[in-house]
């Protein structure tokens, strides 16, 4: 009961103190994060909420962890479709399918992912997923109802 | 499954089926390999909103059949697989044959009794 605090076994009273100017300059080597990286922030958690939203359990908990973000693979021409890009252009899209009956919906989806896939930059790429929500519910109807309505 | 209706793009599509879309394409041969979806909308020039309804009525009426294609090619170039459409053995019969009858009825489609236009006072 001196007053002074019990030492930690195998460390002197200065063990403390020496700990100090380990963790300082450990904190200050973390770089501050640029805008670019904190807008790229900002994009990938759409990206993110798409896949918890429409991806089922098992995956869901594969996939929890965010993953190292880059290219996919890279297109046959024109700038790499990114895994956020593809979330982002592929969840309105996922949100239409639901027009279609459930035996054409995972056709129609592999279908349209390889033309965003091959489509040449991401202007090109909105405007395809635009064109396809202003059709999606004439496609619907022409799938539903068949062609009955629609011939001479 | 009756014929479907010969508008203005059903010939656009067919023709681009049927390998008749330039003027430099041999109009005696039909096109057997099928079209990726992105081709035939370059070449048709209609956008997907109207190009796939099409091409759902035109398959409905059994004259388009679609397929992938196989996942070795896809898996070796490391993309998702294609779909690809082409005329099937009813449509390449019948495509010609229609989009003729249609050529041929285009310009009787002015209704007798209409105006159509004209120099003013009468011409004859």
């Amino acid at each position: 009961m001196n007053g002074k605090p019990p030492s930690r076994p195998g460390g002197g009273d200065g063990g403390g103190e020496a700990a100090a100017p380990v963790s300082a300059p450990a904190r200050e080597a973390t770089p501050p994060r640029t805008a670019s990286q904190r807008v790229d922030q900002w994009i990938y958690i759409p990206a993110q909420l798409h896949e918890w939203t429409f991806t089922s359990g098992n995956r869901r908990r594969e996939r929890s962890l965010p993953t190292e973000r880059g290219t996919v693979e890279p297109p046959i021409h024109g700038r790499p479709l990114t895994q956020d890009t593809s979330g982002l252009l592929l969840a309105p899209l996922h949100c239409l399918v639901r027009l279609l009956p459930p035996p054409e919906r995972a056709d129609w989806v592999g279908e349209q992912r390889g033309y965003l896939r091959d489509l040449p930059d991401s202007r090109a790429r909105w405007k395809w997923v635009l064109a396809t929500l202003v059709g999606m519910p004439r496609y619907a109807y022409t799938v539903r109802t068949g062609s009955a309505k629609e011939t001479v | 499954m009756p014929s479907p209706r010969m508008t203005k793009h059903t010939q656009t599509v067919l023709r681009v089926l049927l390998g008749q879309d330039s003027d430099l394409a041999d109009r005696t041969t039909i096109r057997t390999e099928g079209l990726y979806g992105l081709e035939l909308s370059r070449r048709s020039g209609l956008p997907n909103g109207t190009l796939f309804p099409l091409l759902e009525r035109l398959q409905q009426a059994g004259w388009v059949e679609r397929y992938w294609e196989a996942d070795a090619s896809a898996e070796a170039e490391g993309r998702p697989r294609r779909r690809f459409y082409r005329l099937s053995a009813k449509g390449a019969d019948l495509a010609p044959h229609a989009l003729a009858e249609a050529t041929a009825n285009a310009p009787s489609t002015v209704r007798s009794g209409t105006l159509a236009p004209g120099l003013a006072g009468g011409s004859s």
